[in-house]
């Protein structure tokens, strides 16, 4: 009974002076104050010098640091963020950001890579998904998504923040996992470097999560090819459903196919064409298909490409 | 007592009392909290912030597009077509310009307002006569990191502002009148108590969330608190800070815009030369015009339909006839 009574009283305490307009975050408190001493926080890099702080956000406060951006992160199984900025050694006033998502794992980490590719990138070597992109560096390592942005297009600064990278690659232990599903694409007429894993809601479609895609062009016909591993063959069946019905409660009028070509099913909607294919424990397909043929012809091939593939890697 | 025993009267009558007191308690503490004419939203308090009104009022709206200047030519081409700086600051005023300093990121990326047109709209305003003008953000991470990197702060000191920095006992409870979200939310009000005139200076950026982040989504910058809350429901916060704000002027920045991977950005292959500058007294209308920037129309915003039905624009902004002047680029 005094226990309920003090429990009681404390939430009336605390309810009584709650305002959810009231909490914000304190810079100092969310970043400790202090330089890692354990560790070299560049790790080896030569010529850098740290600049500030290690600074460490979770779920609740990436928003603070990237605002807006935040969501992208949290739909693909975000954990941390630790950012840091550093300097050259010889111009302290000449300086780099590394920023540091670790996420739940390698394909969640490709994810957001994937998403934000800069089209005028250099790949890189020192990972398998690696570029610059003048002023920016961006890759993947296990389940780390690594971003070292420069205040200036330089370079020296270029280098320098390639030796970042290298040393934290040297430094985090972990695996690049291959993606099995991106291996699915066919390469004739894929536009490199255009694959993608998207984490939620692909084409706007609730519901429709973690989705491989890649994009194909050939002369004037385009479109986006696109595979998902399911966990059942229903599942894929479930999915293939709403893919179409989607497209047709949009206006889409649905497209006879051949079922000895394809057992698709086809959705022709504002001059493209969306299809669908179940193989086993995957669904399949083309997204905005300029041409019926071309679209028919793609998921023809990624067709063959699934078949034979019996587990299905997320 | 062992099961089946027949309960005591004493103790029945204890048992009785202390449950009949609880439920007692229980209906108080649920009376205590109970308030019949429900949330107030902080405006019908003595101690509620009241937004002031910098839009001078009366005059119909202006507008005005400058397309192929650099930045500091294309400030002041862009305030000339509209009259002149004197035409919205009056000799002794403190202007407020609230920059957009979000990221401490430096300023070739893009994400915040750019040095140089903090330099040339304060010169602008001192030129008119200006007494004071005053800088001001409310970035969550570490405001003076973010200031001194993007070099807003360095710009406004040189060109003679002060910068203010958010602090706790700068930020006042302010309810919104007919907003559904922004109710009894804490407000970088003092700032604009401080002030006769207000002027937004925001950069042209692609939002992953609301589609752009233009002159209106600039004043989600004055919100304190646990405000990614709104992310959730962004189209409708941009418009209640259309409805929260009445600016003197906006300058949107598409000088370079952000076209992709915004708003923190992070590569210059995310900017674009767009080499256009617009201002004007209606953000609404400024904004419609700068999604073509970046390669959207205003239907692409919801934000924007929203906004011009609770009246705080048109998104028909060719109906302001906007003066359009041409540069050397």
């Amino acid at each position: 009974m005094g226990v309920l009574v003090l429990i009681a009283v404390v939430m009336g305490l605390l309810q009584g002076r709650f305002n959810p307009g009231d909490w914000r975050e304190q810079p100092t408190s969310a970043t400790p104050a202090k330089m890692d001493g354990a560790s070299d926080p560049t790790d080896g890099a030569a010529g850098l010098t740290a600049l500030s702080p290690l600074e460490r956000y979770t779920a609740a406060t990436l928003s603070d640091k990237i605002n807006g951006k935040a969501e992208l992160y949290l739909d693909a199984g975000f954990q941390i963020l630790e950012s840091r900025r550093f300097a050259l050694e010889s111009d302290t006033g000449r300086w780099m950001e590394r920023y540091v998502y670790t996420m739940e794992g390698h394909p969640n980490a490709y994810s957001v890579f994937s998403r934000q590719r800069r089209q005028d990138m250099v790949p890189l070597e020192i990972a398998d998904d690696a570029y610059i992109a003048s002023n920016g560096l961006f890759f993947v390592h296990g389940p780390y998504y690594v971003e070292i942005i420069s205040g200036e297009n330089t370079i020296d600064m270029q280098t320098a923040m390639k030796a970042l990278a290298a040393a934290f690659v040297g430094g985090a232990a972990a695996q690049d996992n291959p993606l099995e599903a991106l291996n699915l694409f066919p390469p004739e007429h894929l536009v490199p470097h255009t694959t993608e894993l998207v984490a939620k809601s692909a084409f706007g479609l609730e519901g429709l999560d973690w989705v491989y895609t890649a994009a194909y062009k050939a002369a004037a016909q385009q479109a986006v090819a696109f595979v998902v591993p399911c966990d059942s063959h229903g599942r894929a069946v479930e999915l293939a459903a709403r893919f179409s019905d989607y497209w047709l409660e949009y206006g889409g009028e649905r497209v006879p196919v051949d079922p000895t070509v394809l057992e698709a099913t086809v959705v022709s909607i504002l001059d493209a064409f969306e299809i669908a294919v179940v193989q086993g424990h995957y669904l399949f397909g083309v997204h905005e298909a300029s041409q019926l043929d071309f679209g028919l012809a793609l998921a023809g091939r990624l067709q063959q490409a699934i078949e034979g593939v019996s587990n299905a890697p997320r | 007592m062992p099961p089946g025993s027949p309960m005591e009267r004493r103790v029945f009558l204890r048992r009785l009392a202390q449950t009949l007191f609880m439920a007692a308690a229980s209906g108080a503490l649920g009376l205590a909290f109970w308030d019949p004419r429900g949330p107030d939203g902080g405006t019908k308090r003595n101690d509620a912030f009241v937004m002031p009104d910098f839009s001078g009022g009366g005059e119909g709206a202006r507008m005005a597009i400058a397309r192929g200047f650099d930045r500091i030519q294309g400030a002041e081409s862009v305030i000339r077509a509209l009259g002149g700086m004197a035409t919205f600051i009056r000799p002794g005023d403190r202007v407020l310009l609230k920059v957009n300093a979000a990221f401490a990121s430096p300023p070739l990326l893009g994400a915040t307002t750019h040095p140089d047109m903090v330099i040339a709209v304060a010169r602008m305003c001192f030129q008119a006569g200006a007494e004071r003008v005053m800088v001001t953000d409310n970035p969550i991470n570490d405001p003076s990191s973010c200031f001194e990197l993007t070099g807003i702060g360095p710009a406004a000191r040189s060109a003679g502002a002060e910068v203010i920095l958010p602090s706790p006992d700068q930020f006042r409870q302010y309810g919104l009148e007919g907003g559904q979200l922004i109710q009894n939310w804490p407000l970088l009000g003092v700032p604009l108590t401080m002030a006769d005139k207000l002027i937004g200076l925001a950069p042209v950026k692609d939002h992953h969330r609301s589609g752009a982040s233009l002159t209106i989504k600039n004043w989600y910058g004055l919100l304190g608190g646990r405000r990614n809350l709104f992310h959730q429901r962004i189209h409708t916060i941009i418009a209640e800070l259309a409805m929260m704000m009445r600016p003197t002027l906006v300058i949107l920045d598409g000088t370079s815009s952000m076209i992709a991977n915004g708003p923190t950005g992070g590569s210059l292959d995310d900017l674009r030369e767009t080499r256009t500058i617009i201002a004007g007294t209606d953000p609404v209308a400024v904004d419609a015009a700068g999604a073509a920037l970046l390669g959207k129309t205003p239907q692409d915003l919801p934000h924007l339909a929203l906004a011009e039905k609770a009246g705080a624009g048109t998104v028909d902004y060719q109906s302001l006839r906007p003066v359009k002047v041409s540069g050397p680029v």
